[in-house]
């Protein structure tokens, strides 16, 4: 059996103006165990938000004194790492596609199904918080986990690689990546190809908490002592105690305060810690795996982590590709999770129009595997077929130009290059991609995978022609 | 989506929501075209849209989708026909649904 607990389970705010559908949600909810907070009003989402700083706030796009969207942007400016799951009328979705692309965690069109309901808040509360333990015996979850975790692309065979070759060692891994490219599932795979595959997999969100919850969060907090008088405080374990025997995975590490960072510093080189209240040491054997979003190297330079922490820590580092760099394997995703959605929402699409699948390949994916979810997700509710068209794209993809190519590789029609030389072709090529990319050299190299170097000097060339 | 227990105090809420959206639709009837207060009644459209599609009233959310875009556009003419068509189903899904309450 695959154990499991809640490291901290945190308030629910939903903001529903419309009585009948805030009474209809907030039962639902109660009836899945939630205990959410009630708000009608923009203003009475903010007051509650900033007294109760709930994890995860359920949030109407249209209420009567204020756009959902500016609601959302003031919850994400007091705690930024809030999922903020909104909720929007059929026929609005674009509002909510412009939502997710400004930071919710999810979108959910009415009629809201109970079941599309609760599994959103709660994919919401395990990425915010979670523990998931993960057992060797625990085929269903391994097997999604293989799934979700798929590509043939070079850049994924070497994070395959990677992977293999430390899941036998105990030396702290680093994961790197932007955001949404799986660094979690990468955490994952590691514990579960290693000898602790069947002991627990904490994890710990350093971006979730103040720094005296993260420290209670991470070390546990002492019950009170005997012999004293009764105190309010209770026992309760931290993520450490938890993940010993096993693997403990902290995201964004860097958010650790500077005071927190050198305790855990010291749990790394003592393999012991003490639970906040309790001056006693409690051997354990953990397992690191940190992450970051950002470059680790420039937090360090920047005073935010310290050097020898980095260094404790930065000891095999393993770097998620983002989707745009993953070429085919976005094919592999896109039907992995078109089918998910489709079993979620009860469609019946299979699959994907040649041209969508070309879009998605030249797409460049700012939020990688979570932005084309939603993008699918958005075909999915509002439309009904087997096959995903352009046209049920979001306006601002299906309307993206995309070269198209003939069997021959050459775009349609007149051949534009026909008495070009080589060098010319390649200087229009380069020309068009800065120019696709606003001006963006490391952009432009990146699309046409070369070093940002070799556009600085092919541009000297071409001036000193 | 929820139990019994719950389902009447569910009905009677959805009931009264319909209720007052009504009465939006039917001052705006009363008013010259000019006078609507169109954020007002775009809001009511919108509640009633996401009332009809809980309650599984498809007719009802297709003439609020048609208010909605009517009070977006400043479309005085196409408010003016699609007003008493609204006021009346919403009124209508009302009390049928104070009726069902009532019968049981």
């Amino acid at each position: 059996m695959p154990q499991s607990s809640t490291i901290s389970g945190d308030g629910l705010l939903l903001v529903e103006d419309t009585p009948s559908l805030q009474m209809l949600y907030a039962t639902v909810l109660r009836k899945a165990g939630y205990k959410p907070m009630l708000a009608s009003s923009g203003a009475e989402a903010l007051t509650k938000f900033a007294e109760h700083r709930p994890s995860v706030v359920l949030l109407d796009l249209m209420l009567p004194d204020a756009d959902g969207l500016m609601v959302m942007r003031e919850i994400l400016a007091l705690r930024q790492e809030t999922r903020v799951i909104v909720i929007t009328a059929n026929g609005s979705v674009n509002n909510a596609i412009d939502a997710t692309r400004e930071g919710a965690h999810d979108f959910l069109v009415k009629p809201l199904g109970d079941i599309r309901m609760i599994g959103a808040v709660a994919s919401a509360f395990a990425e915010m918080h979670q523990e998931v333990a993960l057992t060797v015996d625990d085929i269903s979850r391994s097997d999604a986990l293989d799934r979700a975790f798929m590509g043939r692309s070079e850049a994924m065979q070497e994070v395959h690689s990677r992977i293999a070759a430390v899941a036998g060692s105990t030396a702290p891994v680093f994961i790197l990546g932007e955001s949404g490219t799986g660094k979690e599932l990468c955490a994952r795979a590691v514990h579960l190809k290693s000898t602790r595959a069947a002991q627990r997999f904490v994890t710990l969100n350093c971006s979730a908490a103040d720094p005296e919850q993260l420290e209670i969060e991470l070390f546990g907090q002492a019950g009170p002592k005997p012999g004293r008088a009764q105190s309010q405080v209770q026992a309760r374990a931290g993520a450490i105690a938890q993940a010993d025997g096993g693997t403990l995975f902290v995201q964004n590490i860097q958010d650790m305060s500077s005071d927190l960072q050198a305790a855990f510093l010291r749990f790394k080189q003592r393999a012991s810690f003490a639970p906040v209240g309790d001056s006693r040491q409690i051997k354990v054997d953990v397992r690191l795996i940190c992450t970051a979003s950002r470059d680790p190297t420039e937090d360090m330079r920047a005073g935010r982590l310290r050097e020898d922490l980095y260094y404790r820590l930065f000891v095999i580092p393993i770097t998620m590709p983002p989707l745009r760099e993953r070429g085919t394997d976005v094919h592999l995703l896109a039907q992995h999770y078109l089918a998910q959605i489709v079993a979620e929402e009860g469609k019946a699409f299979s699959r994907f129009h040649p041209e969508v699948l070309d879009l998605f390949l030249h797409l460049p994916w700012r939020g990688n595997v979570r932005e084309m979810i939603n993008v699918l997700r958005h075909a999915v509710v509002l439309h009904d077929g087997e096959m995903v068209t352009r046209e049920m794209l979001p306006p601002g993809l299906a309307q993206m130009d995309v070269p198209t190519a003939t069997a021959s590789g050459m775009p349609e029609g007149a051949d534009p290059l026909a008495g070009m030389t080589m060098a010319e072709i390649e200087e229009r090529a380069i020309t068009a991609a800065i120019a696709r990319h606003h001006g963006s050299v490391p952009r432009a190299a990146r699309e046409l995978d070369i070093a940002p170097s070799t556009i600085y000097r092919k541009r000297e060339q071409w001036d000193k022609r | 989506m929820v139990g019994p227990e719950h389902q009447m105090a569910l009905l009677e809420q959805v009931r009264a929501d319909l209720r007052r959206c009504s009465e939006v639709f039917d001052t705006s009837l009363e008013r010259a075209p000019a006078d609507r207060e169109l954020p007002l009644l775009c809001s009511a459209a919108h509640e009633v849209k996401g009332l009809a599609a809980t309650i599984g009233a498809s007719g009802l959310v297709d003439i609020a989708k048609q208010v909605e875009r009517a009070c977006t556009d400043q479309d005085a003419t196409a408010l003016s026909l699609l007003l008493p068509d609204i006021a009346q189903r919403t009124g209508l899904t009302a009390q049928s649904i104070a009726d069902m309450v009532q019968a049981t």
